[in-house]
């Protein structure tokens, strides 16, 4: 049975702003986020120049897509749009599509029917201005590289073939990695770090892209508390200079959160919308195949130890 | 891995190598012939190059042997030494027809700059009898293919000393009437080999005197003292060629149609091959001690260390076998 | 002693020799830490068995000057290949590569036996004449590595993200299929230009050891450059001494090829034992550390320093 819970020892997961009695969430909220030791974040480098306004457009436009690798549909009526500057959030359980979705709007796997648009074009031409970070788990520990030479890694597509990187890019790199408050591990070997520093690491690299949009495959899974609060300390300056995000995860709570917008998947789309009209107990049954149970009035994920 | 004790492992690492090698360097050989200036160095490829270099250069040649007794001579790769030593010698004595294959570019890797004596010269080369359409056309060397084994018919042994004496004496010709007279004593003895061996092969009855060897190594010999020779486990002058099955259902149909009673073995390749045919065949197998020298001579205190010994074992060996 | 290591040297073929095998031990220790870093190792070994039949036909129709040609072109062949065996998903890609190499490797036994000089040409083929290279060799040797090393230089950083995240290098856009067989390529043309001296068979000990005994020493990746780009060509050097010791002062034979080879291991011997006693040492000191202190939190070796935040993101390679 798929696990959909913060990682709490708890079993059920209330929805924020729940009064007294439920156990202090282990998830930092917004107002809580600044009084972290990332406090001293710089603004996060975005994709939009400093005196460019953050265009009033579309960051991705889903329409009625379906993803098929061969004959077998995998993931059907994908329908919805996420502005630009606006966070996404991807829920379903384990094999439901979201990696796949996730992509789809990369340009990595061919759209069977229907469209997906990616900052006004098509996935693929859109990939200088998108970012993606992968699971830290899928990299080798035992590779011979330091953290700055991976956050650098996302300069390399502004650089070009055959050229070095500069002084203004090994600034950006230094900016990415201070805003997920890792600046004074540069120099370390990747492998030396812990699992949720190193996924702090892919994001800082992505952000160092500079993209307009960015795109997290669960990048919570197995994260410590602390490196947690460092990602969505992050997330939020990346959101608030103007770059769209499109995060995949399992923790509810979490995506309520950080997301203007949820979209649940489970082979199809069940809801896309605003979290308090996607996470709500009947799309949540559908896409878990009814685990979902309503307390309080507020909606629940039952899940067996 | 913390990088600052990455270091002393590395200078360890090179400093141990360099110890070892301390150990090893140890004084160099001595430089040439006692302190004699004019004694000419002779490099000799063969054990039978050097053999009959010996013979006529006498004491006051040093001769640098390249192929040790018991090494196949058509597949060799020349050592630090033989290249050093072919660069400071005087005389270079091969065999040719192709049998040093590897001898150009040790030549030319050496910077040998003396004079060079191939001991086949002037001597009849036997070429392959089924005639043209067995040459192989990517030869590299054109005409002079044919069988190189010349060294097993005495009276080419003779032509092959005296092409020797004649680069002795160009070198050393202060000593050439010393040369001379050792060639002529030399001579004299392989007259008396030649003697001795058709003496012997008259006594096998003719309808016994039927050769098989390891390859294609005795066809001088055969031609000489009138042998028929049926055909050879390798059927080829070179010592490694690959064995089909039809080429050893035709030496075993041989072996049997012209009644041969043994089949021989040689000193320089293993016998697994010839035992394997002599078993399938039902003849009795020559080999071990009594092995031929075809390609090359014994080590010292054998039976082939020098040319004259190793060929009287040879044709004792074979009368003995065969009679 | 130092005599030894120097006077060698004095003749012209001994000079030549090394040469040769300083360039292909830097090159091939440069191509190596990619080798390694990608887990190529098989496929290097698989390309020096298919390049066999290529040094055949090229020297039957060549002589001596056909050997590069036919190889590099067997080679490009093979290392087009293997790349466009990597993508297929019907077969196990060790057990086609496998299939592939002892096929070509036997079609290329089979064209040398028809030779009359058989065994001759094919230990040279197997094993290289390191002593008998001449200048077209050193110049062949040369000018691939050359080409080799621009394309490396020019690429690196690509090269770099494909080995560590070939997921995140596709989904930035770059076309990972082109990378693998450009560097398959470079191999290749290792392989090539190593055939001469140290023969397809030892070349793989060439490629491999020197960035696997770098790789043991440090965790930083221009270190590991550096140190296998200096410990090729030094084993190159002292493989090239021993043999020349062995032969000269002591009678006793050592193919040059196969001296460098037992260098190269006996160097990756020493590392590992001189990384495995650090190891040892380190974790009995923490292990002392931690009963003194009680209870206190287990320092690992690996302890980052946490110098105050460096002002620049440092100048490390690429």
């Amino acid at each position: 049975m798929s696990t959909v819970t913060a990682p709490t020892p708890a079993s059920c997961l209330t929805a924020p702003g729940a009064a007294g009695g439920s156990p202090a969430p282990a998830i930092a909220l917004p107002d809580q986020a600044a009084a972290a030791p990332a406090a001293e974040v710089a603004p996060a480098p975005s994709g939009y120049a400093a005196d460019e306004e953050a265009s009033p457009g579309i960051a991705v436009s889903f329409d009625n897509a379906a993803i098929a690798y061969g004959r077998a549909t995998v993931l059907r009526g994908v329908h919805g749009v996420l502005p630009a500057g606006g966070t996404l959030a991807l829920i379903g359980p384990n094999g439901a599509g979201k990696s796949t979705l996730i992509k789809a709007v990369l340009g990595l796997v061919p759209v069977a029917v229907g469209s997906i648009t990616v900052l006004d074009r098509a996935p693929a031409a859109a990939r200088r201005d998108v970012a993606y970070v992968p699971q830290a788990d899928t990299l080798d520990r035992d590779f011979p590289i330091s953290v700055g030479q991976i956050v650098l890694m996302g300069r390399y597509r502004r650089i070009g073939w055959c050229r070095r990187p500069g002084r203004a890019d090994r600034a950006t790199a230094l900016a990415a990695l201070e805003a997920v408050g890792l600046a004074e591990r540069a120099r370390d070997r990747f492998g030396t770090l812990s699992g949720g520093q190193r996924q702090r690491v892919l994001l800082a690299r992505a952000i160092a892209a500079e993209p307009r949009l960015l795109l997290l495959d669960e990048p919570f899974n197995g994260v410590d508390v602390v490196s947690q609060d460092a990602l969505l300390a992050a997330l939020a300056t990346v959101a608030e200079s103007g770059t769209a995000t499109v995060v995949s995860t399992h923790d509810l709570a979490l995506a309520q959160v950080i997301s203007d917008q949820v979209c649940v998947l489970n082979g199809r789309q069940i809801a896309f919308g605003p979290a308090a009209h996607a996470l709500a107990p009947e799309p949540l049954r559908a896409a878990y195949g009814g685990a979902a149970v309503e307390i309080g009035g507020q909606s629940v994920i039952l899940t067996r130890p | 891995m913390p990088t600052p004790g990455a270091r002393p492992v590395l200078v360890v690492t090179v400093a141990a190598l360099a110890a070892v090698l301390a150990g090893c360097g140890g004084s160099d050989a001595g430089e040439g012939a006692g302190g004699d200036g004019a004694a000419p160095r002779v490099v000799a490829t063969t054990t039978y190059a050097a053999d009959f270099a010996r013979a006529v250069g006498g004491d006051g040649v040093q001769v640098t042997q390249i192929l040790r007794p018991g090494v196949d001579p058509h597949d060799y790769e020349p050592s630090p030494a033989d290249l050093e030593a072919l660069a400071e010698a005087d005389l270079l004595i091969e065999n040719g027809v192709g049998l040093e294959s590897w001898l150009d570019d040790a030549i030319s890797a050496s910077g040998f700059d003396g004079t060079e004596i191939v001991m086949a010269d002037r001597v009849t080369i036997r070429h392959r009898e089924d005639g043209g359409a067995e040459h192989d056309e990517s030869d590299e060397h054109g005409d002079e293919e044919g069988d190189p084994h010349i060294w097993h018919d005495p009276r080419n042994a003779k032509i092959m000393a005296t092409n020797i004496q004649i680069g002795l004496a160009t070198v050393d010709p202060e000593s050439a009437a010393e040369y001379q007279a050792n060639l002529e004593s030399y001579s004299a003895e392989l007259d008396e080999l030649d003697r001795y061996t058709e003496q012997q092969i008259n006594t096998i009855p003719s309808d016994r005197r039927k050769l098989v060897t390891n390859h294609d190594s005795f066809g001088y010999y055969v031609e000489r003292y009138d042998l028929e020779f049926v055909g050879s486990i390798i059927p080829s002058f070179d010592t490694a060629a690959e064995l089909s099955g039809r080429a050893i259902d035709d030496i075993v149909e041989k072996i049997r149609s012209s009644g041969t009673v043994a089949v021989f073995s040689e000193s320089s390749l293993p016998p697994r091959t010839a035992q394997t045919i002599g078993s399938e065949a039902g003849v009795r197998v020559v080999a071990g001690e009594e092995a031929l020298y075809a390609d090359t001579l014994g080590p010292a205190g054998s039976a082939g260390a020098t040319y004259l010994t190793a060929e009287r074992h040879n044709t004792d060996t074979i009368v003995g076998a065969l009679r | 002693m130092t005599d030894l290591l120097i006077t060698p040297f004095e003749h012209p073929f001994m000079t030549r020799a090394l040469i040769e095998i300083v360039i292909l031990g830097a090159l091939s220790a440069a191509v190596g830490v990619l080798v390694m870093l990608r887990r190529l190792a098989f496929l290097t070994d698989a390309l020096t068995h298919a390049v066999f039949p290529g040094v055949v036909v090229g020297f039957m129709i060549g002589g001596t000057d056909g050997i590069v040609p036919g190889a590099l072109l067997v080679a490009g062949l093979a290392a087009a290949g293997f790349t466009a065996l990597a993508s297929t998903r019907r077969i196990s890609e060790d057990a086609a590569m496998a299939m592939l190499l002892t096929g070509c490797f036997a079609v290329g036994v089979v064209l040398v036996s028809r030779r009359e000089s058989y065994t001759a040409d094919l230990t040279g083929f197997l094993f290289g004449r390191l002593l008998t290279v001449n200048t077209t060799d050193i110049t062949v040797t040369a000018v691939t590595a050359a080409v080799a090393g621009t394309v490396l230089l020019l690429a690196r950083k690509e090269l770099l993200l494909r080995a560590f995240d070939p997921q995140g290098a596709h989904a930035a856009g770059y076309p990972v299929w082109l990378l693998d067989l450009v560097l398959n390529l470079v191999i290749a043309m290792v392989v090539v230009a190593a055939v001469r001296a140290v023969g397809t068979v030892l070349v793989i000990a060439l490629v491999v050891i020197p960035a696997a005994a770098a790789r043991l020493l440090t965790g930083r990746l221009t270190s590991v450059l550096v140190v296998a780009v200096l410990l090729g060509p030094l084993s190159g050097w002292l493989g090239l001494v021993i043999s020349y010791d062995a032969s000269v002062h002591h009678d006793v034979r050592l193919a040059a090829g196969a001296a460098v080879v037992l260098v190269l291991v006996s160097i990756y011997g020493l590392v590992l034992a001189g990384s495995a006693l650090r190891s040892w040492a380190a974790r009995s000191r923490a292990a002392r550390r931690r009963t003194r202190a009680g209870s206190g939190g287990a320092e690992g070796p690996g302890r980052p320093r946490a110098v105050g935040g460096p002002r620049e993101l440092s100048r490390e390679a690429v």
